[in-house]
């Protein structure tokens, strides 16, 4: 199920809701639980024994590492804790790597290993992470053990950030799990969050992301205008879809009482490759931080092995967006970006004028998302050259003519979107006094809610990218 | 800073009540509201309410029909499609749910790319069956569609498939083996007149009478012409407009529902000129090919042979011994009239629908002559004519 589709809207959200709050606050964990096993099971009905066990596991897994920990067991401690892990990664590396790793296995040595296409869990790169920041924390000591096998459930499953996140650490939603705020302005502020998230998704990053499928099921010989019409669409797809998933993520959360951190702050607007990955999926930066550069030495080592400790970081992170090589070249070209900000070019960077720190941060996003998308190494270097018409391809035509007519005024809503321009001058307009601004608030809130709405009925183009993940 | 947050805070208040308005509605409705079986704009059934049973439980099929119910019965739908349509123009979009909006509120169907492994099967299917009976007369013709005749409607700069490279291939690979007639020169002559339906992927029966026109100085003997004792059957062809109300595919799909088109039909109104037509599939038979009872339903284009049917049968009062075989798609369904008097048998044949064995067919209705008539786009994604052409 996917919270952008009207059976979620109209029968899902209002029957969890009505559930979990006709219920005594005890119960109500169990109710997530329930209702987020559902949610789990309705795409693929198998895969909810796969969480039964996640959960199982990894609640006996972390309470014997508490318990050897309390009877100053270190080693038996330590060998929970390394068995919790190749079960965890195990299971995540099955079904999400397997066949990428057969392929490579095959091509490589010449082998024919029959490659078995399972279905990848849904979200499985998700909960596996909370997971493991849960049974991490257990181990370092820096959370307690969750004694409650529904609440732990109610953590791993809960159905708001199950699909696409955001990876919510359990040392963050910890005392939230029994003792969070209910209350009729959370779930009014809730709605309004799922409302923009929604529209993000379904008016801006569907719309264009049709303009993306358009321009890149052409050849590459088309012009090299169409050609960076086509990436920056893709550029704003990705933003919306991301972070209007995880407004509705935050939305649903607040509806339920939670208080998730932010994914997303304006990414775009970054004046550096170091700050767009302070704005930009900010929970996944903040777990690989915490769990793996920080416990390899972060950047309290000398140069050689700082650099090894962020290449690793970027290697495992592009690795985890999904099993092929791009990925990892994606992953790649950060980590040495991001080095050579922090040891090279830095200090001259912050010198120069704001406007061309913007672009070059625009400039190098945009070459990511481009390597991020592409299926092939061929196929990425047929676009890159076709962006600066190596192809003797042509600067613009007719074609690109005709899209800039056909979505021109949406990529320049997406742009607006992209920062924080529209959200600072609603706020100003419908914070002023009087009941005539208020008015304006609820009916731009309204509209864009019917809006998406129109579109979903319309909906023969819902497709979910992070549904790959 | 306080009074903002009150401020904001009653915002959200009725932000959630519009939320949850908009919820109930829809819900209430799908509870109280007579469900639909059949939609008729989309042109298929609706998803009724899921049985819940382990079986459908366990395969997912009692979610993914789930999801499709509150869909497809969601209260007001075409209603909302019409909003995004709207919505999709104010920004300036000239498509819509792939069709193209083109000018004079013409709804045009894209054109489409041959599905490169049926599309030679067939060419080649054609040329073996054509080299398998030299004693028939064969003649083929794929129309244009309106993308590639009424270029003057798309909006500017729009990119589509060229369909002359197709219209070409096909020209190549049979002029040798029958009598291809390009149409293209045809109806381009006439391409301002209204030779397309603005709702609809059809010819009107204008567009269909100046295809006849030109397939005629192929298809019409001198012979056959005496035979009839009239020198211009066509001089007896009375218009009716028979609906001003008609809708089409275009019209649904686009979400331009607001979009109508007139069916003006083409009658031989000749003194002793009568034929019978026998649709084999309803073993019904009738003694006029246009089906008065479709006008009262949504696809008002049925009224024409009323839609497509496996094999038709039609026996005329001219005895000039000329039997005709048209292998069709629906576009055929138009111009069949216009053929009427000049044979004492017309079988059709929709190869998408027919299974039988078309050799035997041959031999029993004593067939003559042999029309293959599609229009490019449904030529394009064939993939039955093959089948029926060659035993395999």
């Amino acid at each position: 199920m996917i919270f952008s589709s009207l059976f979620f809207i109209c029968i899902f959200l209002p029957v969890t809701l009505i559930l979990y709050y006709v219920v005594p606050r005890k119960l109500k964990n169990f109710i997530l639980l329930i209702m987020s096993l559902i949610f789990y099971a309705w795409g693929e009905p198998v895969y909810i024994l796969l969480m039964i066990f996640s959960i199982f596991f990894n609640y006996f897994s972390a309470r014997s590492i508490a318990y050897y920990k309390d009877e100053n067991k270190t080693g038996l401690k330590r060998t929970a804790f390394i068995f919790n892990l190749i079960v965890n990664l195990g299971l995540l590396c099955f079904f999400k790597y397997y066949g990428f790793a057969v392929e490579n296995i095959n091509s490589l040595f010449h082998l024919t290993i029959p490659i078995r296409s399972l279905a990848l869990p849904i979200g499985i790169s998700f909960y596996t992470f909370q997971t493991l920041s849960y049974v991490i924390d257990v181990f370092k000591g820096n959370v307690p053990v969750q004694k409650n096998v529904i609440n732990f459930g109610a953590y791993i499953s809960m159905f708001p950030q199950l699909i696409a996140g955001p990876i919510v650490r359990y040392a963050d939603i910890e005392k939230q799990l029994t003792d969070r705020v209910l209350s009729f302005d959370k779930i009014a502020e809730g709605a309004s969050w799922f409302i923009i998230g929604l529209s993000k998704k379904v008016l801006l990053a569907n719309n264009v992301g049709m303009l993306y499928d358009a321009i890149f099921a052409t050849d590459p010989s088309r012009a090299a205008l169409t050609t960076w019409i086509g990436i920056i669409a893709y550029t704003f797809q990705i933003y919306f879809d991301f972070s209007g998933y995880s407004d509705m993520a935050i939305g649903l959360g607040k509806m339920l009482g939670f208080e998730f951190v932010q994914n997303f702050n304006y990414p775009y607007i970054s004046t550096s490759v170091t700050e767009f990955w302070r704005r930009w999926h900010i929970s996944l930066g903040t777990w690989f931080r915490e769990y793996v550069y920080i416990p390899m030495g972060g950047n309290r080592v000398n140069a050689g092995r700082h650099i090894l400790n962020i290449m690793v970081v970027w290697i495992l992170t592009g690795f985890w967006h999904g099993a092929a090589w791009c990925f990892v070249l994606w992953g790649i070209y950060y980590g040495i970006l991001l080095l050579l900000e922090k040891y090279v070019w830095g200090k001259v960077l912050a010198k120069i004028p704001r406007v061309f720190r913007h672009i070059y941060t625009i400039l190098l996003f945009i070459f990511g998302w481009l390597i991020f998308t592409s299926t092939s190494l061929p196929s990425l270097w047929q676009n890159f050259a076709s962006m600066f018409g190596i192809l003797k391809n042509p600067f613009f035509n007719a074609e690109t003519l005709f899209y800039l007519r056909n979505n021109g005024i949406l990529l320049v809503v997406c742009g607006l979107c992209s920062t924080p321009l529209i959200t600072k001058l609603f706020t100003k307009i419908a914070s002023r006094k009087g009941a005539g601004f208020q008015i304006i608030g609820v009916i731009v809130y309204a509209a864009i809610f019917l809006l998406s709405m129109a579109y979903l009925v319309n909906a023969t183009y819902n497709p979910f990218l992070y549904f790959r993940f | 800073m306080k009074e903002r947050i009150e401020q904001q805070k009653r915002i959200f208040k009725y932000v959630l009540l519009v939320f949850a308005m908009v919820i109930i509605i829809a819900d209430a409705c799908l509870i109280i509201q007579h469900k639909k079986v059949f939609s008729e704009t989309e042109n298929r059934m609706l998803q009724q309410f899921p049985k819940l049973t382990e079986e459908t439980l366990l395969s997912g099929r009692f979610m993914k029909q789930s999801e499709d119910f509150v869909a497809d019965q969601f209260f007001l739908r075409d209603g909302w499609i019409a909003v995004k349509l709207k919505s999709d123009s104010i920004i300036g979009r000239q498509t819509s749910n792939g069709v193209i909006l083109g000018k004079d509120g013409f709804l045009i169907e894209d054109s489409a790319a041959p599905i490169e492994a049926s599309f030679e099967k067939n060419l080649s299917a054609i040329r073996t069956f054509a080299s398998a009976h030299p004693d028939l007369s064969i003649t083929m013709s794929v129309a244009p569609n309106a993308v590639s005749v009424c270029d003057q409607l798309l909006p500017a700069n729009i990119p589509i498939r060229d369909q002359n490279q197709d219209l070409d291939a096909v020209n190549d690979a049979l002029s040798s083996s029958l009598t291809y007639v390009d149409l293209r020169d045809a109806l381009s002559a006439h391409k301002e007149e209204y030779i397309y339906y603005k709702s609809d992927h059809h010819w009107t029966s204008l567009g269909a009478k100046y295809a006849f026109e030109e397939l005629a100085k192929s298809l019409v003997t001198e012979e056959m012409t005496e035979d009839l004792g009239v020198a211009d059957p066509m001089q007896f062809l009375v218009q009716y407009t028979v609906t001003e109300d008609f809708s089409g595919t275009m019209a649904s799909t686009s979400g331009a529902f607001s979009v109508k088109d007139p069916i003006d039909i083409y009658v031989y109104e000749m003194d002793e000129f009568q034929y019978v037509v026998e649709y084999t599939d309803e073993q019904r038979k009738s003694a006029t090919v246009f089906n008065s009872a479709a006008l009262e339903q949504k696809n008002k284009y049925e009224v024409f042979l009323g839609g497509n049917h496996p094999q038709i049968n039609i026996k005329t009062t001219n005895l000039n011994k000329k039997s005709l075989l048209i292998f069709k798609d629906s576009y055929a369904n138009a111009l069949i009239p216009f053929l009427l008097p000049y044979y004492q048998t017309i079988t059709i044949v929709d190869p998408r629908y027919y299974s039988d064995d078309i050799e035997k067919l041959l031999s029993d209705a004593q067939i003559t002559d042999v029309l293959f008539l599609y229009n490019m786009n449904t030529f394009a994604e064939d993939n039955s004519l093959a089948g029926v052409l060659i035993d395999e």
